[in-house]
């Protein structure tokens, strides 16, 4: 019995050479996906903009946007479609579920959760469902921002909460039908959960959230409460009581057992973090929105640490650093500066010393950023939180979609969507979607996506 | 068990001619030693997701159970799969895990008469009980128990598939013939004594000993359940 | 020259980290006001600007204790005038009771998400100690401090500007202000309680009918009928006669409040009770400093604990979105009567449980006691750059008060703290905070807004 069975493995394992000795399929897809994602393969056909209602331009309420961006089509470059939800509800963050059917598109003001059905028509989705008591059965936790999926759920990240609209906050797991499941405290000095706290703070804040499935680590970045991020920023600049309540830690937790392990300070608001995709680069980063550091949370002999590893642009100015994207290959992190309008990248082959390489000027107010799974096209949008966005700026367009392709270390603009003049709004976060995940022709006389061998 | 052995063997041999949802250059987790030390089990507490879905299915000798009759007040394993399908990752990563489980929990007498394996097909059409035969773990009273299931109907199977929201997609070449693959997540639910699902697990954590670790959760009487019990503060 | 910077600085930041290394377990058990525990935002940032600062961040699962609210009401405590309530009131623990949840209720703002408890927070005075000014639905700027709303019974003169005169008449400026809760209107929010399942008979078992415009406003002036606090260590020894209830510098302090520092003035109190407020309006120079300040191109900003940064302010300052939102313009008085004698002039606030309410002034400018009495003691802002404030009040003055002094008299401000603020503020903890149920009225439920 027993020689059967170290036979049968014994078996396995030469065959599992075999397999992975054949050459690797190239796939595409943003970068910043949970690993637990079905992935597209090929060009994607669609970006989804979760947009901001904005006074005074068309209906004036929170909508998904769907741009064609596959050459193939004969949309190419055009806004196919939108839903509106109702309402400005400060939309902000999405994700799909781990089989990438839904689109779960967070707003940080009302804390609903509109989920959409992206799957029945990659070109038109749909209302599937809202969670609009997504505070009452969290306990008190507002501003669901990151939608994360695990195996058949969804972790989101909360940024504020209902008694003071502070920072303190919570991880709030759904099942991926939209059930409440349970609420993860982030670790504060009252009670840090069994964690360590490895320096001065631990502020119960929050923002981003990643896991590294493979080190059984789950990651927590920290931003600021409901009555910073949705005040006017000119008034925040003002008010030094204000300017006090930003997060300065990230957490480490045990992904299985959802506990949090340890509390780091990294001061300046950290905001979102990627992880590195190498299976054996046991790393992430995150970048300092105030402070303008990029820094490295990384794993070394067995015990996790953070280090700051760069400085972006000139923190006196306040550049802002908003989204980040790390590269397929880990060698290279995008930056954009909101303040500046700049794209920015880093070398981070060396990832404890993260070099700018690269920079272009995208525009007024670029915030963030998606790029394919090959790093071939980039695409960026402007809008940051609604009552931060700027009203005047060099450009006349200070909204917009913008597509470029990536070659040879230069950006080469493809096309660009005015958000204003379209009557749609504030652009916000963009997530792809594709008719190969989902074995599916599109109806508009496309091409289906091909898959890349 | 010849048999069963040729099944899991013969499988990757023919793995990566359809598009793989994961990374096919990384083996998953599952395959090979946890690298990572998991929480301590009965120091932490599983979620309780919904109540499992109920539906009737058939096993190898084609009679018909329902999925709560197979419950029946064990802690299960399900995992959703069809038995020729060839990713390395997908329902061969699943059979090699339960495998594990199966050997190592049967060790343990106690652990062994409360546990439960099911493997539900969603390839009826082919996977008939004759070809479950194949796989059925036979009457080794000494282990434990994992039956292998289909259904008698798409009808039957269907709402059992969105109870678990395991999606499948049939995939078809340019010609709009079906290629014999069925692109689908693989899903692994822990469910415990009352029917709720406690645990999902895909490909990136599933590995025997995680598994075996929330099972004795559920069983730890640190916990109720599977809730670690509120110790008063102080 | 550089040596002595070195041993000065040296020293310097050992002064400060002596007054700031506490661990964050001392700072948690640290309160802020000797009477009043629990007084204290959840999460403490005393001393962030030093790089020594260790957070003290409090658990949101926290639990309350109801109080005997209407006895609170109904019992004159050590300090305060009787409390008259207003014609057909009939205080009952029913009414206190539902005026209670609407406050902490935010489905009673347009979006859900606003209530009454989200700038009056409990724990931080029952004003707000993490906003100089306030934030409301969308974001929208309110360019005014969240005043406490203990003690508010007693008042005649409601908001900075003196513009409501009752509590019952306050109540809709809040819940229909475009930049507050912003509610369309009246009938919206008697629409809206009626489809509220767990509002169901609340009006009619209180008040005898459905909820009405009467009702709610009453309801809600009757909860704070009962957020009164006095019997302060100050009260239990000028009125009740405690020598030991206060120490020397708080007496001291009294004596320049009530003498030299002309505080009385407008501070009213009388041998029997003391609400600390002429109910009048004055101009004080604060507004006038508002309205007449420029951002300076560049300004010292704290970005993290210990990490200030000297920010070009043309990053943001030069953005028409932004520019008047810095100092944003408020007049005050003027902008109810229109007078031009009446610009920049502000009510007069008690000065109960000020420890409790900082930041200080109709903007929240000022960010401590200390600065508050320094502003006095210089007489408030006669003049910035070329601009005079022409109007400033004649009771302003310099007062040539002593650090000493000013120490003294900040000490007998924090002497005010009511005794029973931690038992209101427990009661509050107690309360539910309304949420958005699934069984309430919204666009994507079954129950929706009948229109």
């Amino acid at each position: 019995m027993k020689k059967l069975i170290s036979t049968l493995y014994g078996m396995l394992m030469s065959a599992f050479l075999a397999v992975a000795l054949v050459p690797t399929q190239a796939f595409s897809d943003e970068t910043c996906m949970s690993p637990y994602m079905a992935k597209i393969v090929g060009q994607e056909d669609y970006v989804y903009v979760w947009t901001l209602g904005q006074v005074g331009v068309g209906d004036e309420q929170d909508k998904l946007v769907t741009i064609a961006v596959n050459p193939n089509s004969p949309h190419y470059g055009n806004v196919i479609g939108h839903v509106s939800v109702g309402g400005r509800n400060e939309a902000h963050h999405s994700g799909f579920t781990d089989d990438r059917h839904y689109l779960w598109a967070a707003t940080l003001d009302t804390s609903k959760i509109f989920i959409f059905d992206v799957h029945t028509n990659p070109n038109k989705p749909k209302l599937h469902k809202v969670i609009t008591n997504f505070v009452k059965a969290s306990g008190g936790i507002v501003g669901p921002h990151t939608t994360y999926a695990l195996p058949g759920r969804m972790m989101i990240s909360g940024l504020s909460n209902n008694q003071d609209f502070g920072g303190r906050t919570a991880l709030v797991e759904y099942t991926n039908d939209g059930t409440y499941v349970a609420t993860y405290h982030m670790p504060h000095d009252e009670n840090l959960y069994g964690a360590t706290k490895t320096g001065q703070i631990a502020d119960g804040y929050g923002y981003d959230v990643r896991a590294l499935p493979r080190r059984n680590v789950m990651i927590t970045s920290s931003f600021t409460g409901w009555n910073n991020y949705m005040m006017n920023l000119g008034k925040l600049m003002g008010d030094s009581d204000a300017m006090k309540r930003f997060g300065n830690t990230v957490v480490v937790w045990d992904l299985h057992s959802r506990k949090p392990k340890k509390v780091f300070d990294v001061p300046g608001a950290p905001l979102e973090i990627r992880c590195a995709w190498g299976s054996q680069n046991n790393y992430c980063f995150t970048t300092t929105a105030l402070t303008s550091q990029i820094w490295l949370i990384y794993e070394k002999d067995g015990e996790w640490q953070t280090e700051s590893v760069g400085t972006i642009g000139d923190p006196a100015k306040i550049p802002l650093p908003v989204d980040i994207s790390i590269t397929a290959d880990d060698k290279h992190l995008w930056v954009n500066t909101w303040n500046d309008g700049m794209t920015r990248v880093f070398d981070i082959s060396d990832p404890h010393n993260a070099k700018e390489v690269y920079t272009k000027v995208i525009g007024d107010q670029v915030n963030m950023l998606s790029q394919s799974w090959d790093g071939k096209r980039v695409y960026f949008t402007s809008s940051l939180l609604a009552n931060w966005d700027k009203a005047d700026g060099p450009e006349k367009m200070p909204q917009f979609f913008k597509a470029y392709d990536y070659k040879d270390g230069e950006l080469q603009f493809k096309f660009a969507i005015d958000f204003a003049t379209e009557k749609l709004g504030m652009p916000h976060q963009m997530r792809f979607g594709a008719y190969s995940l989902y074995a599916k022709s599109p109806k508009d006389g496309a091409k289906v996506a091909e898959l890349s061998k | 068990m010849f048999k069963k052995i040729l099944f899991i063997c013969l499988l990757p041999l023919v793995a990566s001619a359809q598009e793989t949802i994961y990374d096919s250059f990384v083996l998953a987790p599952g395959w090979t030693k946890l690298s990572f030390i998991p929480p301590e089990s009965g120091t932490y507490t599983l979620p309780t997701y919904p109540k499992a879905t109920n539906g009737n299915v058939i096993n190898h000798k084609s009679e018909v159970k329902s999925l709560y009759q197979l419950y029946d007040n064990k802690i299960t394993l399900l995992n959703f799969m069809y038995t020729t399908c060839t990713d390395i990752n997908g329902c061969p990563l699943a059979t090699a895990v339960f495998h594990k489980i199966q050997q190592k929990v049967s060790k343990d007498p106690v652990l062994s008469k409360k546990i439960r394996l099911l493997s539900l097909s969603f390839d009826p059409k082919n996977d008939t009980p004759d070809v479950l035969k194949l796989y059925a773990t036979g009457t080794d009273k000494q282990l434990v128990d994992w039956q292998f299931l289909t259904s008698s109907s798409p009808e039957l199977l269907d709402p059992i598939l969105r109870g678990y929201q395991q999606r499948i997609v049939k995939e078809y070449d340019e010609n709009g013939n079906y290629i014999g693959s069925i692109s689908h997540i693989l899903r692994v639910f822990l469910i415990d004594q009352e029917k709720n699902v406690r645990n999902i697990y895909s490909v990136s954590f599933l590995h025997p000993d995680l598994l075996i670790n929330d099972i004795k959760t559920l069983l730890d009487p640190k916990t109720k359940n599977g809730t670690v019990i509120a110790r008063s503060a102080n | 020259m550089r040596l002595l910077f070195i041993i000065l600085f040296f020293l310097h930041s050992n002064h400060l980290f002596a007054e700031t290394n506490l661990s964050s377990e001392d700072k948690l058990n640290q309160p802020k006001s000797n009477v009043s525990k629990l007084s204290k935002p959840g999460d403490d940032k005393d001393g962030y600007h030093s790089k020594d600062y260790e957070s003290a961040s409090k658990s949101l699962e926290r639990s309350g204790k109801p109080a005997d609210l209407y006895s609170i009401a109904t019992t004159r405590q050590l300090g305060m005038p009787e409390l008259s309530f207003a014609e057909g009131t009939n205080l009952t623990p029913e009414k206190i009771a539902l005026g209670r949840k609407l406050f902490f209720d935010r489905r009673l703002s347009h979006t859900d998400t606003i209530s009454c408890a989200i700038c009056h927070v409990p724990e931080m005075g029952f004003a707000h100690n993490e906003l100089k000014t306030a934030v409301g639905t969308e974001g929208r700027s309110v360019p005014r401090n969240a005043p406490t709303v203990i003690n508010v019974a007693f008042l005649t003169k409601l908001f900075h500007d003196a513009r409501e005169n009752s509590l019952e008449d306050q109540v809709w400026g809040p819940l229909l202000a475009h930049n507050e809760m912003a509610n369309p209107s009246p009938g919206y929010i008697i629409n809206k309680l009626k489809s509220i399942p767990d509002y169901e008979g609340l009006f009619e078992n209180a008040y005898g009918r459905p909820a009405n415009m009467d009702n709610i406003s009453r309801a809600l002036a009757a909860y704070q009928y009962s957020l009164v606090s006095g019997n302060s260590p100050f009260d239990k020894w000028y009125y009740g006669g405690q020598s030991n209830a206060v120490d020397d510098s708080v007496k001291r302090g009294f004596e320049i409040f009530s003498g030299k520092g002309n505080c009385t003035a407008c501070h009213l109190m009388n041998d029997k009770y003391a609400l600390f407020t002429d109910e009048k309006l004055h101009n004080t120079g604060m507004g006038f400093a508002t309205s007449m300040y420029v951002e300076p191109p560049r300004k010292k900003v704290v970005l993290a604990p210990g990490i200030e940064v000297d920010v070009d302010t043309s990053v943001y300052a030069n953005d028409s979105r932004f520019k008047n939102e810095i100092a944003p313009n408020d007049l005050g008085l003027y902008v109810i009567t229109q007078d031009p004698n009446d610009r920049w002039k502000f009510r007069t606030p008690t000065l109960r449980n000020v420890e409790l309410s900082a930041p200080y002034m109709h903007n929240g400018q000022l960010s401590t006691l200390k600065e508050v009495v320094e502003f006095y003691n210089k007489g408030g802002t006669r003049s910035v750059g070329k601009h005079k404030n022409e109007t400033i009040s004649p009771l302003m003055f310099e007062l040539n008060l002593t650090d000493n002094e000013v120490n003294d008299v900040v000490e007998f401000l924090k002497a005010l703290t009511g005794e029973n603020m931690d038992v209101l503020i427990m009661d509050a903890f107690a309360v539910p905070v309304g949420d958005v149920s699934l069984d309430d009225p919204n666009w994507f439920h079954e129950n929706k807004l009948k229109y």
